[in-house]
Formats: C-alpha cells, sequence, structure tokens
C-alpha cells in the first residue's frame, strides 16, 4: 500500500466507524467489525489503527461525557473530511478493479 | 463476577499507552461484559486473555511513542521541556552537580577500562575470520626446519607460518646518524595466513625466502610516515640494513601488530635447509596458523602431537625427547595475544564495576532525596489537579538530562584518561597504542550509563509517583523523620558502598604493598646515578680481537674526557638490559652429563663494569687490561653460582668451560655479588662474567656502555649520545636510559595497575564518605527538634553527639565486615600480580577497615557537630 492509499483494517475501522453513529468509541466499533466481516479482531489492533488514522489526519478523537450512560469520559472517533474523501477514492478504485469480473461467488469477494 | 480476571487487568494497564489507559480499561471492560453475555464468564476470560496479550506484544513500541507524542503534545517540544527542567534543578543546587560529577566519575572510569580491555580481550581481531586464527606451540618457538615440516604434514591447517619477534637492527643513511630499527622475519605463509594485505605495493612471493633473494622489506605504515612522509615514492627505495640493502616492496596496514607492535619492517624469513645450524639451530620462530574450513583447535592440537615424530626424525641436529611437544597448545590468536594480561585486566574489570556501583548507589541515594524533596512540591500540584503521568514524565526527564550530562562529561574524562594512560600502556597489552574513544566504545559505555540511570534514577522517581498526593502530604505535614522504608533503603545503599571501597582499598592495598616490596629488594648493582645506553657497532670493523679492544680503549676515553662522567665501562649485555644472554656451562669437577648442564646468565664486560655498576666483589678480583686473548682465560662468577654449584666453598681457581667440543678451561678468578636479571619479582639465578677482551660480543653484536654520572643522569646521557657522535656516527644507539628507568620499567605494568586501582579505591572511598556523610546530615536535620527537646529537658552535648556517631557507626561497621569478606575471594584471583605477600595479607586487610572507619567517623563528625549545636529555645520555637 503506498504512502496515500489505505490499509485493509484501516479502510475497515473507518467504515465501521461511519457506521456506528453516535456509539462512536472503541469497544462498538470492534464489534461491529467482528459482526460484519465475522473476523476476530484484536482491541489492540483496532485502537492502535485508529491511532495511526488520527496522526494522518483521517480520523479525529476527543474524549466526551458518555451521557446517560454516566461513568468516566470515553474516547469518540469522527472520520474527518480527508478521511472521507479517502475512502471515496478507494470505493472508486475498488469498483473500476471489479468492473467486467465474475469470480462467481455470491458477494464478489 | 462482572469484572474482567484482577491480574490481566493489572496487567493491562501497565501495557496500554499511558495517555488512554482509563478509556482503554473501560472500553475492555464493556467488551468484557458484552462476552459474558454471548458466550458466558470462561470464554470471555480467555479472550480478555488474549486481548491483553495483544497489548503486550505491542508494548514496546507504543509505549515510547506514546510518551513521546505525549512530551511533544503536553510540553511544546523537548526543548522547552530541557528549559523547564533546567530551571527546575537550578532551583535544587547542589543536586545536579553532585550527581552529574559522580556520574561522570563512574562514566570516565569505566570508559577508560572498557576502551582498554575492548581492544585487549573483547574486539575480534582485525583479521577476516579471526576465530580460525591460532597460535601453534602457543607460549614456544621453534625452528625454520621444524615449520617447514608442519607445513608439509598438517591437514587441520590451511595455512602455517612463522615469525621471529622484533629484532633490532642497524639502519644506515646517508646524511644522517645510523638508527635502530627493529625488523621481524616472517615467512609468506604468516602474512598469509592473517591474509593481511599491503597498503602499497604487494606481499612477500615465496621464493622470496630462497637463500640470496631475500632482500626485500615491508614497511610499517608508521616507520613509512615518519621516515618516506607516507609517500609512494617509497616503493623500490632500497634500505642499508646491517650493512646489506634491502629493496621496499610494499607497505603493511596502520595498526599491523603481527608478531608485535614493536616491529619498523618486516622482511621474508629465509629457508636455507642447507644450513642446518640457522635452519634447525634457531629456535625463534612462533607459529601462527589458519584452520582448515570445519578444522578445530584441539584437532589440530592432537595432529600436531603426531607430527612431532616427523619433525624429531628430520632435525639433523639433534634428536629433541619425544615428549618435547607434549604441552603443545593450539590457542586461539586472540587468547594467545591477551594471555599475560588477562588477570590485571579482569581485577581492573572488576574494580570499575565496583566504582560503578558505588557510583550507582550514590546517585540513587541522591535521586530518592531528590524524590522526596519533589514529591511534597508535586503532591500540591497533584492535588491541584496536574496528572500525575505528566509529573512522572517530568521527573524521568529530569534523570535522563542528568545521566546525559554525566555521559558527556564522563565521555571528556575518559578521553583524557585514555590519552593519558596510553603512553604508559604496557607494550605487551593488544592493541594499547590504538586505544582511543571509538564509536563502540562510546556505544558500550552509553549502554553501561543508561543502565546506570535506570538503576540509579528511575526506580526512585516511578516510586516518587506511585505514592498517593495524600500520603505525601500526610508525610510532608508530620515534618520529623522520614518513613522507614526510604530510610533503610538508604542505609543498605550507604552500607553496599562502604563494602565496595573495602574491596577495592584492600585491593590496592595489597597492590601497593607488592610495589612496596618489589623496592625493597636489592638488584645488587647501583641504580641512581648511572646511565646506560645500547651501541650498534656498524659493520667493517676489524674482526681481531686486539684491534676490537683497541677500539673500546678509544671509545672508553672519548667518553670518560667528558665532564658528565666520571667513569665508563662495556657489556655486551647488562642485568636489565634490552636483550639478555643464557649459556649452558659445564663445571669441571661438578657437572657430568654432558647432555644437561646448567644453563646461565652469561655477560661479558670490561674491566671496570663492576665499579660502574657497583656490584660488589666478595673474593678473589675483577678483570683488568692485563685480561687478553693472549693470556689464560678467565671468569668471574655470582655468590649464587659459588652457593649452588660449589655449596658455598671457595671457588677461585676451579675452572668452567663453554659447552662446545673442544672448549678451553676458563678459570674462576672472583667473586662477585648476586644481580636481578630483568625482574625484581624474579628469583636471582646463578651469573656467569667473562672479559669481553676474551670473549668478543659474541652473536648479538652489540654493547652496552654503562657511565657513572657526576651528577644528573639526563646530562649525563647527554654526554654519551654527543661523544659517540663525535667518534663514529655510524654507531646506532637505542634504549638510553638511566638504570632507575630501566629497573621502574620493570615494574611498570605493577605500578599502572596499583595506581589505577588506588584511584578507583579514593574515589569509591570519597563517595562512600560522602554517602556516610549524607545520611547521617540528614538524619541530624530531620530529627534536630528531638535533639532541641532533648537538649531543652536536660541532655547532655557530649550525650546526643555520642548517639549520632553510634547511628553513623552502626551504618559503617556491617559494610566493612561485608566489605572484608568480599576482599578475600577477590585478593585470591588476584594472586597473579601479587609478589612478595600472601592474599591474605594482614597488613592490607588490617588497613583497609581502618581507613574507611576512620574516614565514616569524620564523615559523622560534622553532622554530630552540628546537632550539639543546637539551641532549644530557637528549635521549639518554630513549632
Amino acid at each position: 500500500m503506498g504512502r496515500d492509499g489505505l490499509g485493509d483494517l484501516e479502510h475497515q475501522a473507518m467504515l465501521a466507524v461511519l457506521r456506528v453513529g453516535e456509539q462512536n468509541y472503541t469497544a462498538p466499533i470492534v464489534e461491529e467489525l467482528e459482526r460484519l466481516t465475522n473476523r476476530r479482531t484484536s482491541v489492540a489492533s483496532v485502537y492502535v489503527v485508529l491511532r495511526r488514522l488520527e496522526q494522518k489526519g483521517l480520523v479525529r478523537s476527543q474524549l466526551r461525557d458518555p451521557g446517560p450512560e454516566g461513568g468516566r469520559d470515553r474516547r469518540s472517533f469522527d472520520v474527518t473530511d480527508l478521511g472521507l474523501e479517502r475512502l471515496r477514492a478507494a470505493q472508486a478504485a475498488y469498483q473500476s478493479l471489479w468492473k467486467g469480473l465474475d469470480l462467481g461467488g455470491q458477494e464478489g469477494r | 463476577m462482572n469484572s474482567p480476571p484482577p491480574f490481566w487487568r493489572k496487567l493491562l494497564s501497565h501495557v496500554v499507552p499511558i495517555e488512554d489507559r482509563h478509556v482503554l480499561l473501560d472500553e475492555m471492560d464493556r467488551l468484557y461484559r458484552g462476552r459474558i453475555e454471548s458466550s458466558g464468564p470462561q470464554e470471555a476470560a480467555g479472550w480478555y486473555r488474549g486481548e491483553v496479550m495483544h497489548f503486550v506484544r505491542r508494548w514496546p513500541w507504543e509505549w515510547t511513542t506514546s510518551v513521546l507524542r505525549q512530551m511533544r503534545i503536553e510540553l511544546g517540544g523537548v526543548g522547552r521541556l530541557t528549559r523547564q527542567t533546567a530551571r527546575r534543578l537550578r532551583r535544587a543546587p547542589g543536586f545536579a552537580p553532585v550527581a552529574i560529577t559522580t556520574l561522570a566519575l563512574g562514566i570516565g572510569c569505566t570508559a577508560v577500562i572498557v576502551g582498554i580491555v575492548d581492544r585487549a580481550l573483547l574486539r575480534p581481531l582485525p583479521y577476516p575470520e579471526p576465530d580460525q586464527l591460532v597460535a601453534v606451540l602457543d607460549g614456544w618457538s621453534t625452528s625454520l626446519g621444524s615449520i617447514e615440516v608442519l607445513q608439509q604434514e598438517m591437514r587441520t591447517v590451511e595455512v602455517l607460518g612463522g615469525a621471529t619477534n622484533a629484532v633490532g637492527m642497524t639502519l644506515e643513511a646517508v646524511a644522517a646518524p645510523a638508527r635502530r630499527v627493529t625488523v621481524a622475519a616472517v615467512s609468506p605463509e604468516y602474512l598469509g595466513a592473517l591474509r593481511v594485505a599491503p597498503v602499497l605495493g604487494r606481499a612477500f612471493m615465496s621464493e622470496e625466502t630462497r637463500p640470496g633473494q631475500g632482500n626485500v622489506v615491508l614497511l610499517g605504515y608508521a616507520f613509512w610516515q615518519t621516515h618516506f612522509g607516507g609517500s609512494p615514492a617509497a616503493l623500490n627505495q632500497s634500505l642499508l640494513l646491517d650493512g646489506e640493502s634491502y629493496s621496499v616492496i610494499g607497505v603493511l596496514p596502520a595498526g599491523f601488530d603481527m608478531p608485535s607492535s614493536r616491529n619498523d619492517l618486516w622482511r621474508p624469513a629465509v629457508m636455507d635447509p642447507s644450513n642446518a645450524g640457522l635452519h634447525w639451530g634457531a629456535g625463534n620462530h612462533t607459529v601462527l596458523a589458519r584452520l582448515a574450513p570445519g578444522s578445530t583447535a584441539e584437532r589440530a592440537r592432537q595432529e600436531l602431537v603426531q607430527v612431532q615424530a616427523q619433525v624429531s626424525e628430520a632435525n639433523p641436529l639433534w634428536t629433541p625427547a619425544p615428549d618435547a611437544w607434549d604441552e603443545a597448545k593450539v590457542t586461539t590468536l586472540r587468547d594467545s595475544r591477551s594471555n599475560g594480561v588477562r588477570t590485571p585486566l579482569l581485577v581492573l574489570l572488576c574494580a570499575v564495576g565496583m566504582v560503578l556501583l558505588v557510583v550507582c548507589s550514590n546517585v540513587a541515594s541522591l535521586f530518592v532525596s531528590r524524590a522526596r524533596a519533589l514529591s511534597r512540591e508535586n503532591a500540591v500540584k497533584s492535588a491541584l489537579g496536574a496528572a500525575s503521568g505528566r509529573l512522572a514524565r517530568e521527573q524521568l526527564f529530569e534523570v535522563l538530562l542528568i545521566t546525559l550530562a554525566g555521559l558527556l562529561a564522563g565521555l571528556g574524562i575518559a578521553a583524557i584518561g585514555l590519552e593519558a594512560l596510553r603512553p604508559h600502556l604496557p607494550v605487551e597489552l593488544p592493541g594499547a597504542q590504538q586505544s582511543g574513544l571509538d564509536a563502540r566504545v562510546i556505544g558500550i559505555t552509553t549502554v553501561i550509563a543508561l543502565l546506570t540511570a535506570v538503576a540509579a534514577g528511575l526506580l526512585p522517581a516511578w516510586r516518587g509517583a506511585r505514592m498517593a498526593p495524600a500520603a505525601f502530604l500526610y508525610e510532608a505535614g508530620r515534618g520529623n523523620t522520614a518513613s522507614r522504608s526510604r530510610r533503610h533503603v538508604t542505609r543498605w545503599l550507604v552500607g553496599a558502598q562502604l563494602s565496595a571501597a573495602v574491596v577495592l582499598v584492600t585491593s590496592a592495598g595489597l597492590l601497593a604493598r607488592t610495589l612496596f616490596e618489589l623496592n625493597r629488594i636489592d638488584p645488587g648493582f647501583e641504580i641512581e646515578g648511572r646511565a646506560t645506553a645500547e651501541l650498534h657497532l656498524p659493520p667493517g670493523l676489524p674482526e681481531d680481537a686486539e684491534a676490537r679492544a683497541a677500539y673500546f680503549k678509544q671509545l672508553e676515553t672519548e667518553l670518560e674526557s667528558h665532564g658528565a662522567l666520571t667513569q665508563v665501562a662495556f657489556a655486551s649485555t647488562i642485568p636489565f638490559g634490552a636483550e639478555d644472554e643464557f649459556v649452558a656451562f659445564g663445571i669441571d669437577g661438578v657437572t657430568t652429563d654432558p647432555n644437561d648442564l646448567p644453563v646461565l646468565a652469561h655477560h661479558r664486560v670490561s674491566p671496570g663494569y663492576f665499579e660502574v655498576a657497583g656490584i660488589p666483589l666478595l673474593r678473589g678480583r675483577t678483570f683488568s687490561d692485563t685480561d687478553q686473548p693472549n693470556t689464560p682465560l678467565v671468569v668471574i662468577v655470582d655468590q649464587g653460582f659459588v652457593e649452588e654449584f660449589f655449596g658455598g666453598e671457595d671457588p677461585i681457581g676451579r675452572t668452567i668451560r663453554y659447552p662446545w667440543r673442544d672448549a678451553s678451561p676458563m678459570e674462576i678468578v672472583g667473586v662477585v655479588g648476586q644481580t636481578s636479571q630483568g625482574q625484581l619479582s624474579d628469583d636471582f639465578s646463578p651469573t656467569v662474567w667473562v672479559p669481553l677482551a676474551q670473549m668478543g660480543l659474541g652473536i648479538l653484536g652489540n654493547a652496552t656502555v654503562v657511565a657513572r654520572a657526576r651528577g644528573d643522569v639526563d646530562a649525563a646521557l647527554g654526554a654519551i649520545t654527543q661523544r659517540l657522535g663525535d667518534f663514529d656516527n655510524r654507531i646506532a644507539v637505542s634504549d638510553m636510559a638511566s638504570y632507575r628507568q630501566l629497573v621502574d620499567e620493570s615494574m611498570a605494568s605493577t605500578r599502572l595497575l596499583t595506581i589505577l586501582l588506588l584511584v578507583f579505591a579514593t574515589t569509591t572511598l570519597l563517595l562512600g564518605c560522602i554517602g556516610v556523610y549524607g545520611v547521617a546530615a540528614f538524619s541530624v536535620r530531620e530529627r534536630i527538634k528531638e535533639f532541641g527537646v532533648r537538649m531543652a529537658l536536660g541532655a547532655s552535648t557530649a550525650g546526643i553527639r555520642r548517639g549520632v556517631l553510634r547511628d553513623g557507626l552502626v551504618l559503617a561497621v556491617p559494610g566493612c565486615v561485608l566489605g572484608l569478606v568480599l576482599a578475600i575471594p577477590a585478593a585470591r584471583a588476584m594472586r597473579g600480580v601479587l609478589y612478595g605477600i600472601a592474599p591474605i595479607d594482614p597488613l592490607a586487610f588490617g588497613i583497609a577497615p581502618l581507613i574507611l572507619g576512620s574516614s565514616a567517623i569524620l564523615a559523622v563528625y560534622v553532622p554530630a557537630r552540628r546537632a550539639t549545636q543546637v539551641d532549644p529555645a530557637t528549635v521549639l520555637r518554630e513549632d
């Protein structure tokens, strides 16, 4: 993966952040990833990937009051505009790569 | 039930990035609870453990990057942090300078010794595949004939060659006085085995070992620089050595020091099997080989033992006894080179390790007190809401900054120390002249310094950071004495320092005693006010004895006419001189077996020698000008000879003879006192003196002049140089020295070791005393109110002083005892470098605790006095 490209887990983690909506904390993100990819994903690697994305400016994090649930501050993650742009570029790249291919699988994996 | 396994949660709290510790622990708790609901507690616990291990694996890298990130984010760069730390340190004067100086001393001493030891023992030899290089017949030397057989027969080695060690030759220059150079004769395979390639020109070719074709030399790099200015034009120039012309074919790389660092030039060893005497008779070649691939030193040794029969068979001169090589050793070249210096170097390494230990514990004490002082400040800051992580990081940075400063200062000390030490390092120390602060030594030292910092600084800092603010505030509020555990730690550290100091002081004491014993030995001749120089006479002087004697007489007159010299004599060799000669003698009426003759020290001397050298005549007469080649042969023996071979009876009139077949008897005409031959620590060996006029200079062909100075010895040495130049500037002079210097040089290694150990011992003693003082002063300061109260209640000042002194000594006594116990194995290990005393020397072992004890009392006395100067009224008013 080049300098501007996204790693597999980076790509998936950003999509998971977008999918979980308000519950954009580490635990829900991990659960979402495991549920949809059907794969064990370690919290450590997700956390490290999210912090790395933050350093690249693709994700932004802040400590937030968890609201009615109570307890200590939780770190929430949002995808930045730059992150959205990268995701769109990646999607476009995949789509054009898949165009005209049929591997016979149900979901085209 | 709903919280994760406590151990694993605790572990997790240590391995997650510090700034998100609570966030991640909470998130993990949530996920864990989710797991319990979905798959049960057992499954969940397993999952949790796995997750923690994921963090553990990422920990080291993430931890450092997160700390650095935090530093950057929170403090806006290392520069700002440095400024802040420096400002904080300035507010505590004393702490930083003391800590940095202590560290610098320890690190400096360590770097010096590491620099030397690394070159001599650790660093691989600078040749390709150095582990394959072995010294064959290590510790022995042998003839070129034997080497030829080994070359043909041995299969366990790839290449095998021999070399003679540094031999002096006279280099004549066109317009300058002749000078002495040292030349090694090496077989081409010797350089081949080392795989050393000349930096200029070519190496020897095998035909250059044939008689008449070997007049070529390779220049040593330093010689090339000084003699030819490093110019490539040196190639093919010719050098006049001992009257023969040699052509320069190349230059060896800088620092090449095989077989010895003393060599200026290398020439091929000439193989001439037709000259049995030279080929088999001169057994002065050391053997070096490169093992064949897959072979080992042990296999080579076994083969060597097998091959010895073939060597004996080939030897036309004599048949060495079958067990001649049973002691044969094949040692790796590195071990062989460092053989004689390993014990002293290990002693130094251990000593410096102890210095470092003391430094470490001293700095640790400083940091503990520092952490304590800071903790009050931090407790307030912390209570006001500062993050505890940040405070810990500040302290950590302080430790790093001080270590860095200590490291830099220490390397500075080491650079100066090594520079000062280098000229005094013994020649036999491998790599001594190249030792310096290179990247490798700096690297090793830096690692040691960082470990010291971790041991000394991080622990207290970490402990300080972990304590809850309330505990500090409580302690600070109590305002009387330090917590018990902390005082215990400091006391243990000081006790350990004193033990180390005792070990070092004892070791230094043992060496000082050795040096003293060596100095007390009477070498049997006058040391003071005597100048000596070795003269190498030009080729082409008249060979016949009378003309030669006239030449010396003339030279003697010439030298004695100088005002700085009172009396001059000549000798072939002198005790403690650059060369020595040992000869087998038959003693008529005593020795019977011609194959088992005693080998004795042998000097050829001119008539005035005994008077000039100050060797007393005990019986009979000394030589005189009437002992000439045409008069009966005479000889003088020493008292040791008389005792060993004549049972102390009067030997005058008895005869001895050289071992060759037609040797004439020589009559003993006098007995002189015994003289030490070259090492004060060696036993005196029986010595035979023969007249120079009757026996000539022998195969060495050198004469040593010994002169009595009229006053200053340096002036006498200058006079010798000047008069020799006037007399004949083809005479090369080497080894000019006063007799005092020659004798001192023989003790140089012991003296150097003693001085270094004394430096280390003094350093530890000083640091140990600072430690004792620190503890005592600290405890007095803390108990000042108690003293005030006690004095108000009528306690006497003497009683209080006694109490403080006793407290301090309670610290010193166990430390001293432990130190003495540890000093016993240390002394035993030093046996090889001691002389004249038993390792458990009562004086050295007695004096160490005495020195330590009195230093400790002195260190405690000042705070004890302060304790008694308390004004009860002032102290009590403060409350």
